[in-house]
C-alpha cells in the first residue's frame, strides 16, 4: 500500500500528540512525517521549535551503532537527495541530524517515514532508543489506524447518506460531530455530543448556535456550551480553506481537552471532535518518567574512574563508593573495583583498553550486582581510552546505576500497553458491536444509550424520542423480573444485578440480552440513576432451547423405552413364570392325568411365548425402518393385516380398509404399521364371543393431515366406571402401561412419536373405535 | 375369629391353577379357611365387598398385570371400599420390575411382594404371614 496525498489530510490530532511526546521526551526535537508517492518524498506533517545548537557531526555518527535497525540516525541530513533543499534550508536554521524511522503496518506495508529532527542532544542513550521504538510503534499505530479509518469511510461515502457519513465519521473519530448546511441552515447534531458534553440526552443545539446572532441555549445553565460553540463559531466564520482543526478545553466533571477538525464540502461542513484527555495526561506521565531519567542520567557524569594503564594508578568519585558501597577510607585499587563489579577474567584494564581500540573507541559493559547491604543493582560501566597531558595512555570511564532506568522502561511499557487498553477499552463499551449501554433514571426515564443499543432498538441515525419508554421493547412477560432487579440494584448501589430481558427488536424479533443493572450513587451515597450494560445472547440462548428440546426429546424416548421394555418384560416373563410353575407342578404330581393336563399346559405355555418372541422380532426389525425412507400406505396396511392373517381366517374376522385410492398411494412412516399391528392386536383379543368379530381400518386425508381410524364390534370397555379418562373421554391419559390393554398404550407412544395423537372411544359390549390422527402426512 | 381366606385374583387361569396347587400341596387345612378365585378384578372386588358385611376375614394375592382394572386400579378400589385396611394384600406378579416394588411401597396393606411362580417357599412366607396375622 502505497500511501496517497489524502495524507495530507490526516487527523493531525494524534500526531501532534506523538510529537508532543517526542519533544518532552527527547529535549527539543523537530518532528517530521513523510509520505512515499511513488518514491517521491512529501511532508505531510511537522512539529516545530525555534534551534537553539548544532551538534557537530562527528557526535552523530558516534551514536550511529547506538541505534536499532529500525531507526536510523542520518550523519548527515543532507544525503536524503531528493529532499535535499527542504533539508539544507532546516540546517540553515540551525537544525542538523536526524533519527529517521520507517513506518510499517502489521502487513509490511509503508505508512511512511518518520524523522525526528534533534538539534540539542549531544548523545542519544540507550534510554532514548527505546523510547525512540516507543514513540515508532505509536506513531505506526496511529497512522495505520487512521489510515484504515479513512479506506472504511470512503468505501461507505458512496452508498451511506451524508448523516449516516457523519455519524460513522464520529463514532470512527471518537466522541461526537456535527453537520452544519448553510443552504438549508439546517444542523444536525449527533447524539453522542450530549454524552461526550455531559448534557441531557435529549438535548438539541441549533444552526443558529453555531452562524448569525442568535443562540438557543441558556449559558448559565450550561456553560461548557459557551466555550464550545464560541471557539466553534469562530472558527467557521474564519473557515476559507476546506479544512481547519483545533484544541478546545472544557471544564466539565473534569477538565476535558477536545480535538477537532472541521470539513467543508460546498454549502456543508462537518465537525468531529474527538476527547484527547487521556493521551495528553499519558504525555504527561512521559514527561514526568523523562525527568526521573534525566535526574539518573546526572548522576553519569559524577561516579567517574580512571586508570593509568601504565601503571595501574586508580582514581574514582565519591559517587563511586556510595555506588557500589565502599569505605570512605579505601583506596581506589582495580582489585577492589573488580571485585565489587563482579568482572569477569578479561575484563582487566589491557583487556578493556584493547576493546576500546579494536572496537568503536568505547567499552560498555551492563552487570547485575548484589551489595554488601543485600541491594540489587545494574551497573552499566563505561570506559573509553585517551592520554592524559603526559601523553600516558589511560581508561576514563563511568559507572551509571541503570536500576530505576529499567523499572522505569518497565513502567512505560505498562503505561503504553494501559493506554491502548483504556482507550479500547472505553471505545470498546462506546463505539462497539457488542455492549448494550443505557444510563436509566431512579425514576425509569432513559438518559442516554451508546450507538449499538440505539442502532439495535430505537433506528440508526434516530435521534432517542423524548417520550421513548424503557420498558416498551422488552416482553411483557419479562417486566417483572426487569423491575425487580432494578429494585435490587437500587437497593444495593454499587453491586451489579443481573437480569436476562427478551427484546424486541426493530424487525420485531425477539431478542434474547443478558444485562448487569448497578445503581450509581451521589456524594451523599444515595442512587442517582442505574447504570445498564447488556449482551445479545440470543443465538446462546436459542442453543439452549435446542439442547433442552433434544434433552425432552432422549428423556422421553427413555421413559417411552422403560415403559416398552417394562410391557415386554411382562408379556414374556408371565410365560416363563407359569411355564416354571408347571414344571414344579409336575414334580409334585402322583396322577398320571394331572401330568398329562400339566404337559398340555405347557404347550400352550409355550406356544404363547413363541408368538409374542415372534412379534418383538418383528418390531425390532420395524424399529430400524423408522430411518428409512416413507413407503406407501396400502403396503402399511397389507403389512400389518399380513401379520395376522392367520388368526384372522381361523377365528373368522371380517377386516376392512375403506380408504381413497390415491390416497393409499401416499407415503407415510412405516412406524404407523407397528402402530396398526398393536391395535389389531387388542381388536382380536378383545373380541366377543356373542358374535363374529368385524374390523374396519378407515383412512383419510384432508389439508396434509392423515386420520386413520381403527373400529372394532368387541367386548369394549365402560370408560367412565373404570376412570380411563374422567375430563377427555376421547384422549388417552391414564391406562395403565402394565394393564393388558398393551397394545394400545404402546399404540400411544408410537404415534406420539410421529408427532400425533390417538384417541379412542368404547362402549361396552358394542365395540371400541381408535383414532389416530397426524399433522404432518407423508 | 375364624381363619382368614385366601383370594386369588389373577386373568390367567394357568397362574391360578399353579398357585393354587402348589399353596395346596405345602399346607395344611388349619392355616387357612379356605381358597377362594376370581379371574376378573370386578369380581375380586364384588367379593370383598361381601366379606365386609360379614366378619370372615381374607388374604388377597393379587396380580398386577390384568386387563381393565390392573393390580393397581384394583388396590386403589380397595381402598375406598376398605378404607379401615381390614384385607391385607400380597402381590402375585410375574413383574421382576424395581418400579413395581417400589410402587407397592405406597400401599400399607400390602405385604409382601410374591414372584411368579408359587413355590414352597412362597408359600412358607405367605402362612408365616398368615400367622402373624392371627
Amino acid at each position: 500500500m502505497k500511501i496517497s496525498n489524502k495524507l495530507q489530510s490526516i487527523r493531525l490530532q494524534t500526531l501532534e500528540s506523538i510529537a508532543t511526546l517526542v519533544t518532552e521526551t527527547l529535549d527539543s526535537p523537530i518532528f517530521l512525517l513523510y509520505s512515499t508517492v511513488d518514491s517521491h518524498r512529501e511532508m505531510v506533517f511537522q512539529s516545530w521549535l525555534e534551534p537553539v545548537g548544532i551538534p557537530s557531526k562527528s557526535i552523530w555518527e558516534a551514536q550511529n551503532s547506538n541505534l536499532s535497525k529500525n531507526i536510523v540516525i542520518l550523519p548527515d541530513i543532507r544525503t536524503l537527495e531528493k529532499d535535499k533543499p527542504h533539508f539544507e534550508s532546516l540546517i540553515s536554521q540551525g537544525i542538523h541530524c536526524c533519527c529517521w524511522m520507517d513506518l510499517i503496518n502489521d502487513q509490511k506495508e509503508s505508512l511512511g517515514e518518520l524523522f525526528i529532527m534533534d538539534f540539542s542532544s549531544h548523545r542519544i542513550s540507550q534510554t532514548k532508543i527505546h523510547l525512540l521504538e516507543s514513540i515508532r510503534n505509536l506513531t505506526t499505530q496511529i497512522l495505520d489506524r487512521d489510515i484504515i479509518d479513512r479506506k472504511i469511510i470512503k468505501e461507505k461515502e458512496d452508498s451511506r447518506s451524508t448523516n449516516q457519513i457523519v455519524l460513522e465519521a464520529t463514532q470512527l473519530s471518537g466522541s461526537g460531530g456535527l453537520c452544519l448546511n448553510h443552504k438549508s441552515k439546517t444542523l444536525f447534531w449527533y447524539k453522542s455530543n450530549n454524552t461526550a458534553l455531559e448534557l441531557p440526552a435529549n438535548f438539541q443545539l441549533s444552526y443558529s448556535d453555531f452562524v448569525g446572532e442568535n443562540q438557543s441555549f441558556d449559558r448559565n445553565c450550561f456553560p461548557q456550551l459557551v466555550a464550545f460553540t464560541d471557539q466553534l463559531r469562530q472558527e467557521i466564520q474564519n473557515l476559507h480553506s476546506d479544512a481547519a482543526e483545533g484544541t478546545i478545553t472544557l471544564h466539565l466533571k473534569t477538565v476535558r481537552h477536545f480535538h477537532y477538525s472541521l470539513h467543508r464540502v460546498k454549502d456543508i461542513i462537518y465537525l468531529v471532535f474527538k476527547d484527547n484527555t487521556t493521551l495528553i495526561e499519558v504525555s504527561k506521565e512521559l514527561a514526568r518518567v523523562q525527568s526521573l531519567l534525566k535526574a539518573e542520567e546526572s548522576q553519569l557524569f559524577t561516579a567517574g574512574w580512571t586508570i593509568k594503564l601504565r601503571d595501574g594508578e586508580m582514581s574514582w568519585t565519591d559517587n563511586v563508593k556510595s555506588l557500589l558501597e565502599i569505605n570512605q577510607e579505601t583506596l581506589p585499587t582495580w582489585a577492589i573495583f573488580d571485585q565489587k563489579l563482579n568482572l569477569c577474567n578479561h575484563c582487566g584494564p589491557t583487556d578493556i583498553a584493547i576493546s576500546c581500540q579494536s572496537g568503536q573507541g568505547k567499552f560498555e559493559k551492563e552487570v547485575e550486582i548484589v551489595l554488601e547491604s543485600g541491594k540489587k543493582r545494574n551497573i552499566l560501566i563505561y570506559a573509553s581510552l585517551t592520554q592524559n597531558q603526559n601523553g600516558e595512555k589511560l581508561l576514563v570511564g563511568s559507572l551509571r546505576d541503570t536500576t530505576q532506568e529499567k523499572k522505569n522502561e518497565e513502567g512505560l511499557a505498562t503505561l503504553l500497553s494501559q493506554l491502548w487498553k483504556n482507550e479500547n477499552y472505553t471505545e470498546n463499551l462506546l463505539y462497539n458491536d457488542i455492549f448494550y449501554m443505557i444510563r436509566v433514571s431512579i425514576n425509569g426515564k432513559l438518559i442516554s444509550t451508546n450507538n449499538h443499543f440505539a442502532d439495535s432498538f430505537i433506528g440508526p441515525g434516530i435521534n432517542l424520542p423524548e417520550d421513548y419508554q424503557i420498558m416498551s421493547d422488552i416482553l411483557v412477560e419479562d417486566w417483572e423480573s426487569c423491575e425487580q432487579a432494578v429494585e435490587k440494584a437500587v437497593a444495593s448501589p454499587g453491586t451489579n444485578i443481573k437480569v436476562l430481558l427478551k427484546k424486541y427488536s426493530l424487525d420485531r424479533k425477539i431478542v434474547y440480552t443478558q444485562w448487569n443493572f448497578k445503581a450509581l450513587v451521589d456524594e451523599n451515597n444515595q442512587p442517582t440513576e442505574i447504570l445498564c450494560l447488556g449482551i445479545d445472547i440470543t443465538e446462546v440462548q436459542n442453543q439452549k432451547n435446542e439442547l433442552r428440546v433434544l434433552i425432552d426429546l432422549v428423556s422421553k424416548q427413555n421413559t417411552q423405552l422403560i415403559e416398552y421394555n417394562s410391557i415386554l418384560s411382562h408379556n414374556i416373563r408371565n410365560h416363563v413364570a407359569n411355564l416354571k410353575g408347571l414344571a414344579n407342578l409336575i414334580d409334585l404330581a402322583h396322577d398320571p392325568k394331572d401330568i398329562v393336563q400339566y404337559f398340555g399346559l405347557i404347550k400352550e405355555a409355550i406356544s404363547y411365548l413363541d408368538q409374542r418372541i415372534q412379534a418383538i422380532n418383528y418390531l425390532s426389525k420395524q424399529k430400524n425402518k423408522i430411518k428409512e425412507e416413507f413407503i406407501p400406505l396400502d403396503e402399511i396396511l397389507g403389512n400389518a393385516r399380513a401379520f395376522f392373517e392367520d388368526e384372522i381366517v381361523l377365528i373368522g374376522a371380517d377386516f376392512y380398509i375403506i380408504a381413497d385410492p390415491s390416497v393409499l398411494r401416499e407415503t407415510f412412516s412405516p412406524v404407523l404399521e407397528r402402530i396398526l399391528i398393536q391395535l389389531l392386536s387388542n381388536c382380536i383379543k378383545f373380541r366377543s364371543p356373542k358374535r363374529s368379530l368385524t374390523i374396519q381400518v378407515k383412512v383419510t386425508k384432508r389439508r396434509k393431515k392423515l386420520e386413520v381410524v381403527v373400529k372394532d364390534n368387541g367386548i369394549g370397555m365402560d370408560l367412565k366406571k373404570y376412570k380411563v379418562n374422567s375430563t377427555d373421554p376421547l384422549e388417552v391419559k391414564n391406562l395403565e402401561p402394565n394393564s393388558k390393554g398393551l397394545g394400545i398404550f404402546l399404540a400411544k407412544h408410537l404415534t406420539e412419536t410421529l408427532e400425533g395423537c390417538l384417541m379412542f372411544v368404547s362402549k361396552v359390549d358394542c365395540g371400541t373405535k381408535v383414532i389416530l390422527k397426524f399433522d404432518h402426512a407423508g | 375369629m375364624l381363619d382368614k381366606c385366601l383370594l386369588l385374583v389373577d386373568d390367567d387361569k394357568v397362574s391360578l391353577l399353579i398357585t393354587r396347587k402348589v399353596i395346596q400341596t405345602f399346607s395344611t387345612a388349619s392355616e387357612y379357611e379356605e381358597i377362594l378365585i376370581k379371574e376378573q378384578p370386578q369380581e375380586g372386588l364384588d367379593l370383598v365387598k361381601e366379606f365386609l358385611k360379614s366378619d370372615r376375614d381374607l388374604l388377597i394375592l393379587l396380580d398386577i398385570n390384568m386387563p381393565l382394572i390392573s393390580g393397581w386400579g384394583f388396590l386403589d378400589k380397595l381402598r375406598e371400599l376398605d378404607p379401615k385396611e381390614r384385607f391385607p394384600v400380597i402381590l402375585l406378579t410375574s413383574s421382576v420390575s424395581e418400579m413395581d416394588r417400589e410402587r407397592a411401597k405406597a400401599y400399607p396393606r400390602v405385604l409382601d411382594f410374591f414372584s411368579k411362580p408359587m413355590d414352597q417357599t412362597l408359600v412358607q412366607r405367605l402362612l408365616h404371614i398368615l400367622k402373624e396375622l392371627k
